[in-house]
């Protein structure tokens, strides 16, 4: 009760003092800036007046998606809405301005690179703990990072380690390796010194993934590899209740938390039931009978869902749809046997009608994208792609171009996708408006191991889709377009010497500002220059929630801040 | 009789014997690795030493004959290991499951055969009135309707319509999950857990209903034309002792035969109700195990299921002892 008073107390004076700041400067902006603050500070008090009650979730997790919520082995986004409300990392970034976010410390007090970006030390803050008390330190980070990149434990994102210094030595098929010089804690001076394989200045943005969270390591070793499967011990800003089945999870406020990176120091919700759900469909019937308080939107039910109910289809998200070229064994659209055959990839970009597959697949709830790379990553800048946007006429033109330096197509173009996933629809279009500019097509729907065999050369001109990992410009260029990507999530086995290099640099470059310049740099060449991906568009929120229940938004990264959601008394 | 439930048990443990070598050696034939698609391949391309680091993790390295060996130790010795999917123990897995199916399976079946058997004798008994016309009518049209589509009418009338129009909380039903699973005796639902129970059981229950009474009627229309019943007819004995003790008993044996098979059904193959309302049940779990290529839970719910059948057939068989004393279920001459 204390606490609530004082939080609503430094809330009033933070209004009062916002309001005397607002009142200097020009009328016209004092006018704005008062509305705004008087506005910001109703949402603060907002926040801070819905203590309490429980919040019953029908739209994180289909049972699908779901192996494990241990941070080692997590893989997809239902999971991690759970392990981040369990565990924090190192970092995290701040969306409040959710064009701009800004990368903070979470439980590292600071962090901060050498001249090179070779080396990063983490200052871990004093008198964090995990729920059952146990201090969070240096050595937990360690353990959990070396715990988790094991070969044995083959863990999805085990291939994370390998920016760590001898890490990919532990990925080796059988690797008996399982410390790493390379990761220093000291838990006197709690600083953690990791050197890395290479140079790289968002280091500090990948370690917010859950991967290279924290872990008590004296419970987790009388466990281990069955961590997931136990009560798990966190430092979040919820705690489970009890280990999780394949009903439900359910947590409850961990009164031992340290905060987060805006200043919340204690969750507003007692308790948030998981439900686990077959299907979206069957969630969002739950949420219409009034048994939960969130679903997530069916394909079909995107303008219902707008029009009845609260819901987050204007969020933008860290997501990308679109369709690549494959550069391997593709003469047809590649640059293979010295050939260059850009301007007809410029001209397909151009022919796409990406309003058209917006409205009729998506109900117009997508957002058109300027490039590859969505907003909300530091450093992305808006229409860096000259290619991006439907225009028949130019696309015509480019096409004709290329036919007069030689191009020839020798029989229709094929066009990959994965079915069961609504893509027939979206190629669907993409073949009309390929025919409009006489150019046929065919299809070849996958239904095995698509993306398996797109790694592997048999992508012609093929679907794919990126939600970040965590929020950088690398995880959308050199996570995917780079010669080392090839063979993994490079579906489209893309390699350019001035692309890695140009990756290579920004990677290496510690001033934010230049190093998004260089990224800048980078997604133009791919884009203005080779034509390797045609964006279609960018993902947004799919949720829908109660009238009762306030601040809840799906941020960019999509992991829900359920320490700030609250439930109207 | 003793020598009978022997007998049956030793060809049961056969039984149980042969679905798991074929399902396991099925499973090795299935499309696509199963390594690749447990490391999250299915949605993503997943690196080379993930696939391999994850095929090592789970066994799936080593020869299939010897993979084979350790499975059937594992299940002689009823340690089914854990799933490959969630590393959860896979004996947890079924305890979550087993009792959830055969609670929906009984409330169910007892509605199926109280509802299926009253009905079909009204309809022998009424034979071409309207009552008889009434049934057939609705067990044509009742027969029709998908399980998925019947389910789904269910959660829009007592769910949604009924949330948006503010009906009064007794009139609203769950439109899915299991709920607080609290049941009295093992068997008997609490009054919030009947809420949760009574649609999944009306339509797991639905198409069988309409089969038991068209069965019923049929067999006791058959029985009703034998000499001994025209004789106790004859002798004056009143219809509904006529019923209680000649047609019902002999028209029971095929309509038990139905019932007991379909229990058995029921209880491991009510994957489109499980999924319409969430129930966590077995049936949706074999299919989701067999998608998942978890190998060590698809091996356990085939035991499941094999053992299922086989104990209710072994009961439906012993019934027909007791429904008709000139059975002898050993064979033989008395």
């Amino acid at each position: 009760m204390a606490r609530s008073t004082r939080r609503f107390t430094a809330a009033a004076a933070l209004s009062l003092l916002a309001l005397t700041a607002a009142s200097c400067g020009d009328s016209k902006s004092t006018t704005d800036t008062a509305t705004e603050t008087t506005a910001a500070a109703a949402a603060v008090t907002t926040v801070l007046s819905q203590e309490g009650g429980t919040f019953i979730d029908g739209a994180q997790l289909v049972a699908d998606n779901l192996t494990s919520y241990d941070p080692g082995l997590v893989q997809t986004l239902d999971e991690s809405q759970v392990t981040t409300a369990i565990y924090d990392g190192l970092t995290e970034f701040d969306f409040t301005d959710k064009e701009k976010p800004v990368l903070k410390g979470l439980l590292a007090e600071k962090f901060e690179p050498n001249a090179d970006a070779t080396v990063w030390t983490f200052t871990i803050k004093k008198e964090m703990t995990f729920d059952n008390g146990d201090p969070v330190l240096p050595s937990s980070f360690k353990f959990a990072w070396e715990r988790n990149a094991r070969a044995s434990f083959a863990s999805p994102y085990g291939y994370l380690i390998s920016y760590v210094k001898d890490g990919a030595s532990m990925q080796k098929e059988n690797s008996t390796v399982t410390t790493l010089d390379a990761i220093k804690a000291d838990d006197e001076a709690m600083t953690l010194e990791v050197t890395l394989e290479s140079a790289n200045a968002d280091f500090a943005a990948i370690v917010s993934h859950p991967f290279f969270g924290p872990l008590p390591e004296k419970l987790v070793k009388e466990h281990m590899d069955d961590w997931g499967t136990t009560l798990m011990v966190g430092n979040g800003p919820f705690k489970m209740e009890a280990a999780a089945n394949e009903q439900e999870v359910v947590l409850v406020r961990n009164d031992k938390w340290g905060g987060n990176v805006l200043g919340d120091e204690k969750a507003n919700l007692d308790r948030i039931e998981f439900k686990i759900q077959k299907d979206p469909e069957g969630g969002y019937t739950a949420f219409e009978a009034g048994d939960t308080m969130s679903a997530s939107i069916p394909p079909g039910k995107f303008g219902a869902a707008q029009k009845d109910h609260n819901n987050t289809v204007k969020s933008g998200t860290l997501g990308v749809y679109f369709f690549v070229f494959g550069f391997k064994n593709n003469p047809q659209l590649s640059d293979e046997g010295g050939k260059d055959n850009s301007l007809l990839r410029k001209a397909i970009s151009m022919a796409i009608d990406r309003e058209q597959i917006n409205q009729k697949v998506y109900e117009g709830t997508r957002n058109l994208p300027t490039g590859v790379v969505p907003p909300g990553i530091p450093g992305f800048k808006k229409d860096l792609c000259k290619f991006c946007a439907f225009n028949i006429d130019e696309s015509k033109k480019l096409l004709q171009e290329w036919k007069d330096a030689g191009g020839t197509l020798n029989g229709p173009i094929t066009i990959n996708f994965n079915t069961g996933g609504g893509h027939e629809d979206v190629v669907s279009i993409v073949q009309e408006n390929l025919k409009a500019i006489g150019i046929e097509s065919t299809t070849d729907p996958i239904s095995e191991k698509y993306f398996g065999t797109m790694a592997k050369g048999g992508c012609r001109f093929c679907r794919a889709g990126w939600y970040a990992d965590y929020p950088t410009y690398g995880n959308f260029t050199l996570d995917l377009f780079s010669t080392t990507a090839v063979g993994g999530n490079n579906n489209g086995s893309f390699s350019d010497t001035k692309f890695d290099d140009l990756l290579a640099k920004a990677q290496a470059e510690v001033d934010d500002t230049k190093r998004g310049e260089l990224y800048n740099q980078a997604e133009e060449y791919l884009l203005n220059d080779r034509m390797a991906v045609v964006p279609f568009n960018w993902y947004t929120g799919d949720q829908v929630y109660g009238d009762k229940v306030v601040n809840y938004d799906q941020p960019p990264l999509g992991i829900i801040l359920w320490e700030r959601v609250g439930i109207k008394k | 009789m003793l020598s009978f439930i022997v007998r049956r048990v030793f060809q049961l443990l056969f039984v149980v014997w042969g679905a798991v070598t074929l399902v396991f050696f099925l499973y090795f034939l299935l499309p696509g690795d199963a390594a690749e698609i447990l490391a999250g391949g299915d949605n993503r391309a997943v690196s080379e030493t993930v696939v391999t680091n994850t095929r090592n993790k789970l066994g799936l390295d080593r020869p299939v004959i010897v993979q084979y060996g350790k499975y059937l130790k594992s299940i002689v010795t009823f340690d089914f290991g854990k799933s490959f999917k969630d590393g959860r123990e896979v004996s947890e897995i079924i305890k979550e499951r087993a009792p959830a199916s055969l609670r929906l399976a009984v409330w169910a079946i007892m509605l199926e055969a109280s509802v299926g058997i009253s009905l079909g004798i009204l309809s022998a008994k009424r034979k071409n009135s309207v009552a008889d016309t009434v049934t057939t009518i609705t067990a044509a049209v009742a027969s029709a309707i998908p399980v998925f589509v019947l389910g789904y009418a269910f959660q829009q009338v007592t769910g949604v319509y009924a949330n948006n129009h503010d009906w009064p909380q007794w009139l609203r039903l769950p439109v899915q999950r299991i709920g607080p699973d609290e049941w009295y005796l093992w068997i008997i639902p609490s009054a919030e857990q009947f809420r949760y129970l009574v649609q999944p059981m009306i339509v797991l229950a639905s198409v069988s209903t309409i089969i038991v009474a068209r069965l019923t009627r049929t067999t006791m229309l058959e029985v009703g034309k034998a000499e001994y019943v025209r004789t106790a007819r004859a002798k004056g004995l009143k219809e509904g002792v006529i019923t209680r003790r000649h047609t019902l008993r002999n028209a029971m044996i095929p309509v038990i035969t139905f019932i007991g098979i379909d229990f058995g059904t029921l209880i491991t193959a009510a994957i489109l109700t499980e999924t319409v309302f969430n129930w966590p049940g077995l049936g949706s779990k074999l299919v989701a195990s067999a998608e998942g290529r978890d190998l060590p839970v698809l091996l356990a719910l085939t035991v499941v299921v094999v053992l299922v059948y086989g104990i209710v057939n072994l009961a439906v068989d012993i019934s027909y002892a007791w429904f008709d004393p000139r059975v002898r279920l050993a064979g033989g001459e008395r």
